[in-house]
């Protein structure tokens, strides 16, 4: 090596000597306390201890559940095959009859929406593909 | 008779090498799936792949660019730096297997190009935290080829030493560039102390054996030099008294410009250029094997009385005249035409040294 590029290393080394150190300790400083991306499913809520009613579908199964005093319930829908429609949406009708979206429903698995059942004496679900105006399932219980 | 080119002079220890360094990389390789395996049997096996060889290529690198300071802080350390060039290009090709999978993971998928993918799907260029790392690792990997694309002596006769170092330096740009890469991106995902305490170790050990080598060779060449301001004998300068060379070894100078190896052998004093023709190697940190200069670097050799290759090679160095006046060693600094045959200054015996060569 020559003198010459003997002192352009030592020039090259002094100031990454300074730099990396500094961009290494600004990179640990920026990381994010938590992650930014959502996750690709929301969590589940834990399933209640009973189901009280069941209905099948050609693509889903709905699962009425309830606590052991009857005072809580959660829809749960198994999805057992991949769902054909591109938009599937979970509706619980309210006590003035209007309906509440739960939520939608995407990927094959399990999906459980707790239910604001206390007001009303029948609880009333439906499944809607909003884009055909097509209804997939439904299900109604009288407490 | 017949004449044939070999890309490549295979020889014993070139071949250990590349065993050695193949294993290593098979062992890691080996490891890193299974232990993936274990601890995260759903990662698919492109996801591991792409981990692998990203890990790996980032060690490698670390492993390669230690090698040149090591040498200058401890010789023991030269046969890994005979050939260094093995461990860049496999460095490279690790690298490549990890961005071709990248990029079809994550960038080949879609109506864009994978490469237009790959520099517009995250823009936050005015950023830090949320940098585009994946464009840092890209470039990174550009430099890398171009290096192990030149990496082969055809290139470094083809574009001169100084053009060859010159290009081959551009490491450091690749290196910090990789280092942000990795900062930048798996590290804010993972957030593991231990990633990032590997990263740090990594850097600074790197950076660290740079800055100690520098700090020594800076103190060499300081010591090395030897001022024309006060020329003593016939414009000839002072170097340095006999006893001070150790037999069969050198004394780095530096005269009016001219980088001087001083070489003490069979009771004879000769001085050459200290820049090896191959790859400039400090031809004064050699010695005198077989009465040959032979360089440290890679065993290029030349003969101490004409600065000649013996044959069949045809390297010439330029040579200087050489005084003993008393114990004292003067050397003249005007360089003669490469190859120029010069009497060496004959030690009495009354001064034979009874310093050795270690």
């Amino acid at each position: 090596m020559t003198p010459a590029l003997r002192k352009t290393h030592r020039i090259a080394w002094f100031s990454l000597a300074v730099l990396l150190p500094l961009a290494w300790l600004a990179a640990v400083l920026a990381v994010p306390d938590k992650l930014c991306q959502e996750p690709a499913r929301a969590p589940q809520p834990a399933p209640l201890g009973s189901i009280v009613q069941s209905k099948q579908s050609e693509n889903l199964l709905l699962n009425l559940r309830s606590d052991v005093e009857d005072s809580r319930y959660q829809l749960e829908i198994l999805i057992t095959k991949p769902l054909t429609s591109a938009n599937a949406v979970v509706w619980c009708k309210q006590a003035d009859q209007t309906n509440k979206q739960l939520g939608l429903l995407g990927a094959k698995g399990v999906y459980r929406f707790d239910l604001d059942s206390t007001a009303t004496q029948t609880i009333e679900v439906t499944v809607t593909d909003e884009l055909k105006k097509q209804q997939l399932a439904a299900l109604k219980w009288d407490r | 008779m017949s004449l044939t080119y070999d890309p490549v002079h295979w020889t014993a220890h070139k071949k250990l090498y590349d065993r050695v360094l193949l294993g290593l990389i098979a062992g890691y390789l080996s490891v890193f799936f299974g232990l993936q395996a274990w601890l995260h049997p759903a990662s698919t096996y492109e996801t591991n792949i792409i981990r692998a060889t990203g890990t790996l290529a980032f060690f490698l690198l670390h492993v390669t660019l230690c090698i040149g300071p090591l040498c200058r802080l401890n010789r023991r350390f030269l046969p890994l730096l005979y050939n260094r060039r093995h461990l860049g290009v496999s460095v490279f090709l690790i690298g490549l297997v990890h961005g071709v999978f990248n990029m079809v993971q994550f960038h080949s998928l879609s109506n864009a190009n994978p490469f237009v993918s790959l520099f517009t799907s995250n823009t936050a260029y005015n950023a830090f935290a949320g940098f585009p790392f994946e464009a840092l690792g890209f470039l990174a990997l550009v430099i890398l080829f171009l290096m192990a694309a030149t990496s082969h002596d055809f290139w470094l006769h083809h574009l001169t030493p100084r053009i060859w170092k010159s290009l081959h330096m551009m490491v450091y740009a690749a290196y910090s560039m990789l280092v942000m890469h990795v900062m930048l991106g798996v590290i804010q995902l993972e957030r593991s102390p231990v990633f990032v305490g590997l990263a740090g170790v990594g850097l600074f050990t790197v950076v660290g054996l740079h800055v100690a080598a520098a700090l020594k060779q800076q103190k060499t060449d300081r010591e090395a030099i030897r001022e024309v301001a006060y020329p003593e004998v016939d414009a000839f300068v002072f170097a340095c008294t006999v006893s001070e060379i150790p037999d069969n070894c050198a004394r780095m100078l530096m005269i009016d410009g001219q980088n001087i190896a001083l070489f003490k052998y069979q009771q004879k004093l000769s001085a050459v250029h200290n820049l090896c023709k191959h790859q400039n190697g400090p031809l004064s940190e050699g010695r005198i094997i077989d009465g040959c200069i032979t360089c440290p670097w890679h065993g290029y050799q030349y003969l101490p009385g004409n600065g000649q290759s013996p044959p069949p090679f045809q390297e010439k160095l330029h040579t200087y005249d050489v005084l003993l006046h008393g114990e004292r060693v003067y050397v003249h600094p005007k360089p003669h035409p490469e190859g120029t045959e010069r009497p060496p200054a004959i030690i009495p015996d009354n001064l034979s040294s009874t310093n050795t060569a270690v």
